[in-house]
Formats: structure tokens, sequence, C-alpha cells
């Protein structure tokens, strides 16, 4: 009888010590997946205070360390598939948005003919972009604060160039409708590059 | 992502919570990355400004926040030659400010529900317009009154006399 116990436990010990040593791996390679996640934001992960802005005290701080320490490793040990399934789920959710993510971003925004206004002459729009505040808070120069991207953006006309203004209404990320205002070089057919002068949200979906 | 904490906005001689970041579409006009680092999980921007509406118009008075090297960022680094005040001629859009009880906590953005939501419109730094959205009325007497965020996480930067705790 107690052969045949003994016999009966034995793959239940295997199960567990294997459960277990996957476990402990998991958990190594999860701390060293954070560490290096942490360190590549130039961040520790053991030193944060939820709700406070003022460190604890040294032995809190220490207590807490061992109290999360001790959780991590029971959780580790004993619910590592669960774990390992919300993490890979994680990644498989990044990875699908990711992938799925609509064109139209504002890094990827262009203009097209039918965002085009009507062709200007440098001077004319230079003239009626002119920012004043009767408080000083900018500089008297064509579009203040956005003077210096204005004169790059001057930097690259050609002689046959012609600089239109536009507005595009744009579907960006995060389900936005934003308007986007500016200035526009046409050179032949190309519609590239261009100036930003406003961009506003029209409608959050 | 947790609560965020707002910018203030000065408003009729009034410090209000503003749920709304103009200085995000000055670093997007100007193509660039913001230079503030995020070292709370309720302020992922990295900074706090305080705003003013004078004369119709938009300022931006004060920034409080840290690059990456841990320097303390002002408005005179954004702005340089602008130390006090800028004209926030690039921001065009809603600036919303939460106000009365709080209706429903949103753990998320500014996503948390007030009674009424004041939204000022601004057109190229220029109040336009404003409306008063009615959410619906409290009846919870100890509901929240006013914006506010419930649990945030600060993280540490390693000081000297701590580099020998974990």
């Amino acid at each position: 009888m107690n052969e045949l116990i003994a016999h009966e436990v034995e793959p239940l010990q295997i199960f567990l010590i294997a459960y277990g040593s996957v476990g402990a791996i998991w958990m190594v390679g999860i701390i060293a997946y954070f560490s290096i996640q942490a360190a590549a934001r130039g961040q520790g992960w053991g030193g944060s205070g939820v709700g406070r802005s003022r460190p604890l005290p040294r032995v809190r701080k220490w207590l807490r360390f061992i109290g999360a320490s001790a959780l991590l490793v029971a959780a580790s040990l004993v619910l590592w598939p669960l774990l390992a399934a919300l993490h890979i789920g994680d990644l498989i959710r990044r990875w699908v948005e990711k992938r799925n993510r609509p064109a139209g971003l504002v890094r990827s925004f262009k203009v097209e003919r039918s965002h085009l206004k009507e062709p200007l002459m440098v001077e004319e729009i230079e003239l009626s972009e002119m920012v004043s505040d009767p408080l000083g808070g900018v500089p008297w120069v064509p579009f203040g604060h956005l003077n210096s991207e204005w004169e790059a953006f001057k930097r690259q006309l050609h002689p046959t160039d012609q600089i239109y203004s536009f507005a595009a209404e744009w579907q960006e990320d995060w389900g936005l409708t934003v308007l986007i205002e500016g200035y526009v070089i046409k050179r032949g057919a190309r519609l590239s590059p261009h100036f930003v002068v406003s961009r506003s949200v029209v409608q959050a979906h | 992502m947790t609560a965020q904490f707002t910018e203030r906005l000065l408003l009729e001689g009034e410090a209000v919570a503003m749920c709304t970041e103009p200085l995000s579409s000055y670093f997007s006009l100007k193509g660039i990355t913001s230079p503030f680092k995020y070292t709370c999980t309720a302020l992922w921007r990295g900074y706090q400004g305080v705003w003013e509406i004078r004369q119709d118009r938009l300022y931006l008075l004060e920034l409080d926040g840290e690059d990456a090297e841990g320097k303390q960022l002002s408005l005179g680094d954004i702005f340089p030659g602008y130390p006090d005040r800028v004209f926030a001629h690039w921001y065009s859009g809603t600036l919303r400010i939460p106000r009365g009880k709080q209706l429903k906590y949103v753990h998320m953005g500014y996503g948390s529900v007030y009674e009424e939501d004041l939204l000022i419109q601004i057109r190229r730094g220029v109040l336009v317009g404003r409306d008063v959205q009615h959410n619906g009325v409290s009846d919870d007497p100890s509901a929240p009154d006013g914006y506010r965020v419930s649990t945030f996480t600060v993280l540490a930067k390693p000081k000297p006399e701590e580099e020998s705790a974990p």
C-alpha cells in the first residue's frame, strides 16, 4: 500500500518541482525584463512611493521591499501561468494596435490638393502673420515663437516654387479629427514641405 | 494610465484646474520632443504650467519640471528671453475647466466627470468664446468638490544617502 502511495505521489512531486522551476525562471526573466526597461528609461524601479511626493523612511522602505519581494516570489512560483498569459496578451494587444494604427498621424500628415486655399507671396504671409502682444509675451516677428521654423521653411524655397496656404481636416491617432492650417510649398505637382501654424481638435470620437 | 494632475489657470483672479495642455501643441508644431522628463505616473508630461487669461489672451506664466538630467526647467529655458510671460499664440482649441462636485472618478487622463465644465475657446492664443457644459448634479454630500487625483506613484530619484537602500 505504501509503495502504491509512493508511486502515485512521485509524478505529482515531479510536476510540482517542474512547475515551480518554470515559475522561478519566469520570475528571473521578468525581473531582468523590467530592469532593462527601467534602465532604458534612466530610472530604478525599486524606489517609488504610492501617492507620496517625499521618500519613505528607510525602515518602511526595507519592509516594503521585503514584502513586495515575498509577494513577487510567491506569485511567480504559484501564478506564473496566469502572469505569463497576461503579459503575452498585453504584448499581442500592443502589436495588433501598432499594426492596425491608421495612417494620418501628424508626423505623416501630407498636404493634398484639396487642402489648398490660395497662393501667396512670402511678404504677404509675413505681413499677415506678424504676432504682437501688448504685454510683450512674444517677439514681434512673423509667427512669433514659431519664427525659427518659418525661417527654416523659407530656406527650402526654390526660385520657381509657389507657397499656398492650406487647411485640412485630418484623422489622427487616438480617434481625433483635427484641423491643421499652415503653408505649403508647391513645386510642380509636388506639395512639400509644409509649415503648420495651427492644429486644433475638431472632433473627438 | 493614472489620472493626471492638471495645469493651473488664473482666470478672473482665481486659480483653477485646467484639463488642457496647450504647451504640448507648441512642442508638436515645432516638431520637437518635450524636454521634460516624467517623474510621476500622474504627470506623464513631466511638468506643470501656470497659465493666465488676461485681456482675452492666453499666457503661459510658469513652468515647473525637470529635464532628463534632473535639472529644473523654467519658462525661460523653453522660451529664451521670455522668463515671465509668454503669449500662447500657437494654441487653438478648447480649454476645459472642470467645476463643482465630482460626479464620476475615472483613473485615467482627465476622464473624471464634474458637475460642469467651463469651456473656453481659443483661436491662435486669443479668447473667442466660452460655454458652460452641465454634466449633472451630485446628490452625494461626500463627493469631492473640485479636481483631484486619488493615487499616483512618484518615481524616486536615487540620492546619495539612499543608495544603500533597495
